[in-house]
């Protein structure tokens, strides 16, 4: 009778739990206004190294106040465009009018944490050097695979040289995390002590790293100014109901929110000044259909799930946070498609009878079962659960397992899921998604050796890759979105994938933090810096 | 309890039933009240589908996160679905669960357990080694392992279930087996040269009844809380259908948007677990009262 008695106990410390959550905890005023605290929903950090593998959200909020990139978007912001990127370790840039050589002006006097000394071009030739030696395993190889070659005629000036054109190159490379410049001299020293003890320029510098969070201090000379609180701690608190109870007592500052539909009215409910700070668009969530598996292989059959999702539906279950999508990418990028300048037969109003005439026309008049699985994290759960009922309105039975996330992922690599949502996130660089989801290069393998072309979109039946290749070789920045929007036409007649919502990120702030900008879109992070205690 | 005749059953158990149905439910309050509940809750999970107010899966954005009231006794969850219903619908899959799963490892445990205690020799001691095999996991842990290999699903719920709880059933079967063995009238029949078979259905199986009966009674209760421990964990019942287990699941997630789920959940699996739990005291100080601690 042991385990009766365990089981009571578990049943007990729930109705314990739940009692607890009636408390209306204030938000404790006054903590000390030189210490900003932020939790994030991640077990434990795993280093503050850009170029590290396998890190966490909280992990890259690390790394963006250790470090700097060469050129930045404006706090908060994605740069969407070539003109809107900012400097930061280089001053001044410029690119060759077939856009295949960039170069950068170096930032002079740009200090190194703990007395490394000037950050010079050979620190940004390492930086890159060791993202293009296949010989090094590091974050984000991927992104960097079009660059040719890293040059530096003098200690401030570094040119690099691309295979392809790349109006973008500021987006697609140098603005991301893993281009983040490491100190060369630091990194050789320390080796892999290195992910633990980083050396970077940015306004904050690493003082204890353990299993409970990352300690951060103002850098005293970060050449953009010291930062504006004194120390900055970063935890990491993966349960959505301690996290939530810490932000409301007060222990935390901010803490990552959870996407599930009704989490932001609930706070709200709770303390009804909690400031939310939300990426749009977020994260991509799209359902990847397995062009390769009955019934999915028949167009007829995607046609009718397009016509039984309700994006729209789906997107004001999570309210402000959700935009819904028509194509591949966010309505707000460019290159994204919008409803009225499709055809009348691409725009797939939400018609249920539409959808299961389609299925009878494809011989499953009394429906059909499909088999899939998703992972418990509550965006994923919660976006399939709705999903799932919406088809079954339309006779689709969506036989839906729900398990573990990292499990999720590995599965999905093994090509065994007839139907993944794939939530990512990615910048305003169009090609990004588009060759990573539908590229025939990129398609899944059984033996975990694929990439993300789930839907096995360019394999199973013609993709997009001749257009494709088109987009990658032309310089012009105008004219390549045109083709990406051709891409996303031909996307929707084929209906490999289907853009379901755009999530936010959203953090919960607590009013008495400001922040110093306003958060409108961007990575999943955000320079901390200007952040103050106001009370 | 109630003064209990102390004798052994004897190869007569029909004679009996009455009289031990009679004292396990109307020989003590508590049991009876325990009983009543679990009529009630196999009434509700009967009736689901005419007395729930709501389609347990169906979703509403208008109603999320709403608490109790008149339209929604127990409110609605993060989807707007109806949390009675919910936990309506949840019960049938509890207690066919709680009930199939016992009874099916009962039939395959006393099989077993009889088989090796009546040969013994070499077919015991395979049985026996299995036996212990299957024992030396915890039921939860042995029932994850089995699901994690052939997913979810309503069948793989039941085989999971029956395997966890078959090695205790064919454990008692055998011990007791090994007990009627040895008394005259199984020494007679053979002597006078009943065939295998008869003596075993005949003789042995009727009397090791009883110890089986309080058994299954009990697992009834285990089993209602491993389903629930499994679809809580995300791998028993799938999603949407409800099941005590997953409601307290998705409740989780948005215990601040709306607990009525967990509460709900919880108390049904408390309720019934504790019910059958007390019903199977009650056999068991029946038929069983040398085994009383």
């Amino acid at each position: 009778m042991g385990i009766s008695r365990r089981a009571f106990l578990a049943q007990a410390s729930a109705l314990g739990a739940v009692a607890s959550v009636g408390f209306n905890v204030n938000i404790a005023q006054a903590q000390q206004s030189d210490t900003i605290t932020i939790a994030l929903a991640a077990r434990a950090p795993n280093g503050v190294n850009p170029q590290q593998t396998g890190l966490t959200g909280g992990d890259n909020w690390a790394i963006h106040q250790v470090f700097n990139t060469l050129v930045k978007a404006d706090p908060g912001t994605f740069a969407t465009t070539p003109e809107e990127f900012r400097p930061s370790l280089a001053e001044s840039w410029e690119s060759s009018d077939d856009a295949r050589t960039w170069t950068y002006h170096l930032r002079r006097g740009v200090e190194f944490h703990g007395g490394y000394g000037e950050m010079t071009a050979a620190d940004v030739l390492f930086t890159f050097g060791r993202q293009l030696d296949p010989s090094i395993v590091t974050n984000g190889k991927v992104l960097y695979q079009n660059i040719q070659g890293v040059e530096a005629p003098d200690d401030y000036t570094v040119v690099f040289t691309l295979e392809r054109p790349d109006p973008l190159f500021n987006g697609s490379c140098i603005a991301t995390l893993p281009a983040n410049i490491i100190s060369r001299a630091a990194f050789e020293e320390r080796g892999d002590e290195f992910n633990h003890s980083p050396v970077g320029t940015g306004p904050y510098e690493v003082v204890d790293f353990s299993t409970d969070g990352i300690v951060l201090q103002a850098f005293e000379d970060h050449f953009d100014g010291i930062a504006a609180t004194p120390n900055l701690r970063i935890a990491f608190i993966a349960d959505t109901t301690a996290r939530t109870l810490a932000f409301a007592s007060g222990e935390v500052d901010m803490i990552e929110g959870v996407r599930s539909p009704g989490w932001i009215p609930q706070m709200q409910q709770r303390s009804a000044d909690t400031i939310f700070d939300a990426t749009a668009p977020g994260s991509f969530n799209s359902l990847h259909l397995n062009l390769t598996q009955a019934p999915l292989d028949d167009l007829r059959v995607r046609q009718a799930i397009r016509y039984a999702i309700n994006n729209e539906q789906i997107a004001a279950a999570y309210g402000e946070l959700a935009t819904p999508m028509v194509g591949v990418i966010a309505s707000q990028f460019p290159g994204s498609v919008s409803k009225e300048s499709l055809p009348e037969n691409l725009r797939y109003e939400h018609n249920i009878e539409r959808a299961r005439e389609l299925l009878a026309e494809a011989g499953y008049p009394d429906g059909v079962m499909i088999s899939a699985f998703t992972s418990q994290r509550e965006d994923y759960a919660s976006i399939m659960l709705i999903v799932q009922e919406q088809l079954r309105a339309a006779g689709i039975e969506l036989d839906l397992q729900i398990i573990d996330h990292s499990t999720f992922h590995a599965d999905n690599r093994s090509a065994r899921n007839a139907m993944p949502l794939q939530s990512s996130s990615y910048p305003p660089v169009p090609t990004q998604p588009l060759l990573q989801w539908l590229s025939a290069s990129a398609v899944v393998q059984p033996d975990g050796t694929g990439q993300n072309n789930f839907s096995h979109y360019g394999v199973a039946i013609d993709g997009v890759d001749d257009l494709l290749e088109q987009v990658q070789d032309e310089p012009d920045f105008e004219r390549r979105i045109a083709l990406v929007e051709e891409i996303e036409q031909k996307v929707l007649t084929d209906l490999p994938l289907l853009g379901i919502i755009t999530l936010s990120y959203v953090i919960a702030r607590n009013p008495r933090i400001d922040l110093g900008f306003e958060v409108q879109s961007g990575y999943a992070y955000w320079p901390l810096n200007q952040a103050r205690v106001v009370s | 309890m109630t003064a209990l005749p102390s004798t052994r059953l004897t190869s007569a158990p029909d004679s009996r039933t009455l009289f031990v149905i009679k004292t396990v439910f109307l020989g003590n309050p508590v049991t009876m009240v325990a009983a009543l509940v679990i009529f009630i809750f196999i009434c509700v999970a009967i009736l689901a589908p005419l007395i729930a107010p709501y389609d347990p899966l169906a979703q509403s954005y208008l109603t999320i996160n709403i608490y109790p009231s008149a339209e929604h006794w127990l409110g609605t969850d993060q989807f707007g679905r109806d949390v009675l219903s919910r936990l309506i619908y949840g019960s049938r899959n509890s207690l066919i669960f709680g009930i199939t799963a016992p009874f099916l490892a009962a039939i395959i445990g006393t099989t077993l357990g009889v088989t090796a205690g009546y040969f013994g020799g070499l077919v015991d001691r395979l049985v026996t080694r299995l036996i212990d095999l299957l024992l030396a996991f915890p039921e939860l842990l042995l029932a994850i392992i089995i699901m994690a290999a052939l997913g979810g699903g309503f069948w793989n719920i039941i085989v999971v279930l029956t395997i966890a709880f078959v090695p205790g059933f064919a454990r008692v079967a055998r011990a007791s087996t090994l007990a009627v063995k040895q008394e005259p009238y199984v020494e007679a029949a053979i002597s006078v040269g009943v065939r295998t078979p008869t003596i075993i259905i005949r003789h042995i199986v009727p009397n090791i009844a009883a110890p089986i009966v309080v058994l299954m009674t009990l697992w009834v209760a285990s089993a209602i809380r491993l389903e629930a421990a499994l679809s809580f964990l995300g791998i028993g019942t799938r999603p949407p259908h409800p099941s005590w287990g997953n409601i307290i699941r998705d409740g989780l997630n948005n215990i601040f948007g709306s607990p009525w789920p967990i509460i709900g959940a919880g108390l049904a699996i408390t309720v019934v677990v504790l019910s059958f739990n007390l019903i199977g005291d009650a056999v068991r100080d029946v038929l069983d009262p040398e085994g009383g601690e």
